[in-house]
This record gives C-alpha cells, sequence and structure tokens, in this order.
C-alpha cells in the first residue's frame, strides 16, 4: 500500500494574496526591538564570561562527582574533626576535672571568696561570680591554679549534692585547635560555637578563644552540661578575652 | 562539542533581530492576539540567545529561530491550553469532503484573521509557515518535528478550510444565499 501524501493543492492565488497582506500588516510594536535587545544584555551580564559551554548530562556527572568527592571529603574531615575536639574535650577538660575535682581535691570547707580571687589572680577572679550567677544552689568549693600532666588550669569548682561542675581554663597550646568549629559545633551562644563530648560518665562542653579553651565538665545530663557551658560562655569569653589584651 | 563559541549580544542581534518581525506575524497568527505574541517573542528571543552558542554560523538562522519559536509555542500551550487534538474519524471525514464551493475573489482582513482563528493550531501552523513565510515543507518539518507526509496532509486540510470558512463568512456576513455567484461574491466583499 503506497503511502505517499498528495502534493497539497495551492490556495487560490487572491486567497494567498490575501493571506499574506493580512499577516505581514502586522508589524511588531517599536518597542519590541528595545525590549529584547535589554533582556538579552541584562541575561549575558548575569552570565559568567567564559565561552566554555558543556553538555548539560557533563555538567550534570560533573556535578554528581564533585558532590560525591565533596561528601567523601567532607564526612573524613568531619570524622578526624569530631575525633580531634572529642579528643581535647577529654584530654584536657575531663582530665583536669578527674584529677582534680572528682578525685575530691578540693577542700570540704568552701574558701573565702578573697582567698579564691587570691589563688585566681586578678584577671580571673571573676570567674567565680560568673559560676555563682549560672548555678544558683551549687556552692563554690574552690577557685585555683591546679597543674595536670604539666600544665597548668584555672580551676573553679561547684558542687551540690553530689552533683559537681567544673570550670576549666587553659591556654592553647601549638596544634591545638577545635577545627571547622563552625561546622561541627554541637551549637552557638552570641556567636561562640560550643563543642561537647561525654565519656559515659563525665560530660565536657568547651569553647576556644584564639588563646584559651574553656571547658565546663561535670556529671550533670548531657544537655544540661551543654546548656551550663552555653549560660556561661559569653562571660567567660569576655573575662578570657580581656585578660589576652 | 564539548566547547561551544564565546557569544557575544551584538552578535546575536545581528544574526537574529532581522527575523523578529516575521517572528511576530506568524506569533500573532498563531496567538490571535497581540499580547502573547509580544510576550511569546521575548521568550523566544532570550531562549534563542541563551542557545546561541549551539547555532552553526552559516546556517538558516531564520529557520533556527522559526524553531524555536515553536518549541516555545508548543510549551506555551501545554502550559496554558488544552491543544486541541483532530481524532481519526475527524480526519477521514476532512479528507473525504466533496468538492468546496467557490470562493470570493475580494477578501477583507477581517475575513482572513476570522478563517485563521478558526484553524486548528495544528493547521494554522503550518499555512502561515507555507504560505506567508514561504518556507519548504522539510523546513517545516524539521521546525515541528512531524514527518514531510504530515506537514503536506496539515497543509492541505489547512488551505481547504481556509476556503470553506471564507465562504462561510461572506455567506454569514453578508447574507449570500448562495456562494457559487461570483459576481454577487465579488460585490457584495
Amino acid at each position: 500500500m503506497s503511502t505517499q501524501t498528495p502534493v497539497p493543492e495551492p490556495l487560490p492565488a487572491n486567497i494567498q494574496q490575501a493571506l499574506r497582506e493580512t499577516i505581514t500588516a502586522q508589524d511588531a510594536p517599536p518597542w519590541l526591538a528595545g525590549r529584547i535587545s535589554a533582556r538579552i544584555r541584562e541575561d549575558a551580564a548575569r552570565r559568567p564570561a567564559s565561552g566554555l559551554r558543556l553538555p548539560h548530562w557533563v555538567l550534570a556527572g560533573a556535578a554528581t562527582f564533585a558532590l560525591a568527592v565533596a561528601v567523601v571529603a567532607g564526612a573524613r574531615n568531619w570524622n578526624a574533626a569530631t575525633t580531634q575536639i572529642a579528643g581535647l574535650l577529654h584530654t584536657l577538660g575531663i582530665g583536669d576535672h578527674v584529677y582534680c575535682a572528682a578525685s575530691g581535691h578540693y577542700p570540704q570547707t568552701p574558701p573565702a571568696v578573697e582567698t579564691m580571687n587570691e589563688k585566681l589572680g586578678a584577671d580571673f577572679a571573676a570567674l567565680v561570680p560568673a559560676v555563682s550567677g549560672s548555678l544558683p544552689g551549687y556552692t563554690i568549693r574552690q577557685g585555683h591554679i591546679c597543674i595536670y600532666k604539666g600544665r597548668p588550669f584555672i580551676h573553679v569548682i561547684a558542687k551540690k549534692d553530689e552533683q559537681l561542675v567544673s570550670l576549666i581554663v587553659t591556654a592553647r597550646q601549638a596544634g591545638e585547635d577545635f577545627p571547622m568549629n563552625s561546622v561541627v559545633a554541637r551549637m552557638r551562644k552570641d556567636g561562640i560555637p560550643i563543642h561537647a563530648s561525654t565519656d559515659g560518665l563525665f560530660q565536657s562542653a568547651g569553647f576556644a578563644t584564639p588563646n584559651h579553651f574553656a571547658f565546663v565538665v561535670s556529671n550533670l545530663e548531657e544537655r544540661a552540661n551543654l546548656m551550663l557551658m552555653a549560660s556561661l560562655a559569653p562571660r567567660v569569653y569576655g573575662i578570657i578575652r580581656a585578660v589576652a589584651r | 562539542m564539548l566547547f561551544g563559541r564565546k557569544t557575544e549580544p551584538g552578535e546575536f542581534e545581528a544574526a537574529a533581530m532581522p527575523h523578529m518581525n516575521d517572528l511576530f506575524r506568524t506569533a500573532c497568527g498563531l496567538l490571535g492576539n497581540r499580547t502573547e505574541a509580544e510576550d511569546l517573542i521575548q521568550d523566544v528571543y532570550l531562549n534563542a540567545w541563551r542557545s546561541f552558542h549551539r547555532f552553526e554560523p552559516g546556517t538558516n538562522c531564520r529557520a533556527w529561530m522559526f524553531k524555536i519559536l515553536f518549541h516555545r509555542l508548543h510549551h506555551h500551550r501545554r502550559k496554558w491550553y488544552q491543544m486541541r487534538l483532530l481524532r481519526e474519524g475527524e480526519e477521514f471525514l476532512e479528507e473525504n469532503l466533496p468538492a468546496t464551493e467557490p470562493i470570493p475573489e475580494k477578501i477583507s482582513d477581517k475575513a482572513i484573521l476570522a478563517a485563521i482563528d478558526k484553524l486548528a493550531p495544528e493547521f494554522r501552523e503550518v499555512l502561515l509557515l507555507a504560505d506567508v513565510e514561504e518556507f519548504a515543507y522539510k523546513e517545516i518539518a524539521a521546525m515541528l518535528d512531524v514527518p514531510v507526509g504530515t506537514v503536506m496532509s496539515r497543509l492541505s486540510r489547512a488551505r481547504r478550510q481556509m476556503r470553506e470558512r471564507l465562504t462561510e463568512y461572506a455567506r454569514d456576513s453578508y447574507g449570500i444565499a448562495n456562494v457559487r455567484d461570483e459576481k454577487k461574491v465579488e460585490a457584495a466583499l
């Protein structure tokens, strides 16, 4: 069976003429060319200057690959960062808390405020009222500088019944940092990234300034410990930064 | 081609803007509405500009622009209208209609526009491309992404309907009882 389409019969000449004249009489409005030109130039200004044009499948493939690389690299960085942060929270924060507070190296009778101020020195004496202000009902049991593994720690200990809380400040040493802190931080308080970790028995939350670390370590619930660090962070940060100046 | 040409607005405008009036007229004829045609033509030019790196210099820019016009028109229709498609039965009926009545010799713009407006979109497209813009069947087939045979059969039906509707228009508008009388029609129009 033939499927060839017959050639269409032409329009009568007068109809064809009338059709052309009618359609071609409809000129575009004078402003249209200007508006098109303006839109093209606006679009050109937004687009990159590069002449590189890649097919969509290449771009999609490249984007997928880049995303996969970023995910793998990000996961590795994330793991490395969280490992390093946890290490500092444990070795410095929990380490000094266990050595000095949890092991009972504080007097049974709270020392006088003046005594603690003297031990802490003028720069860090303000940490005591900071802690007592954030922990109503707690007693300040110690305010001093202790040495743990050869490293000095500013240490304020507060206690209420079986709950024991330490505020610990120590100077940062070379290579110590909370990396990618804006990404892996547990929370932010007034722009300060706060990190947290636990060893199952003690909770440690802390932040870094350019020269110091500050930790709150306790046997409170993990979230309560984190929130206590958050409530203290702005004031403690200000005290530490004032020392650095 | 992984690396396309770097294109400048001036280069694009030099190649594409001379065809704006042709595109606009066709858009008006297809849409029957100047405002919609103005919007469509802006959309066509913006899309053409963004694809201009794929245009091969030396080829037919006018045909390329018309292809984009129909691509955007179909997008426009999918978005706003339910496209009216002819059923097989209707096509068969139209192909087998008896010979048409004689048509009037003088025809007003109003009659032409009314007749075009009554054509199905797919018939209107081929009629304007073939009989106004004078594209070849092969070029029209490429623009509309249909076989050449489809272009020819649509054009055949479009022309037949134009003849019929112009005759109807003359009869309805001027109260002519028998349009076979060509002198009467001519006098009336």
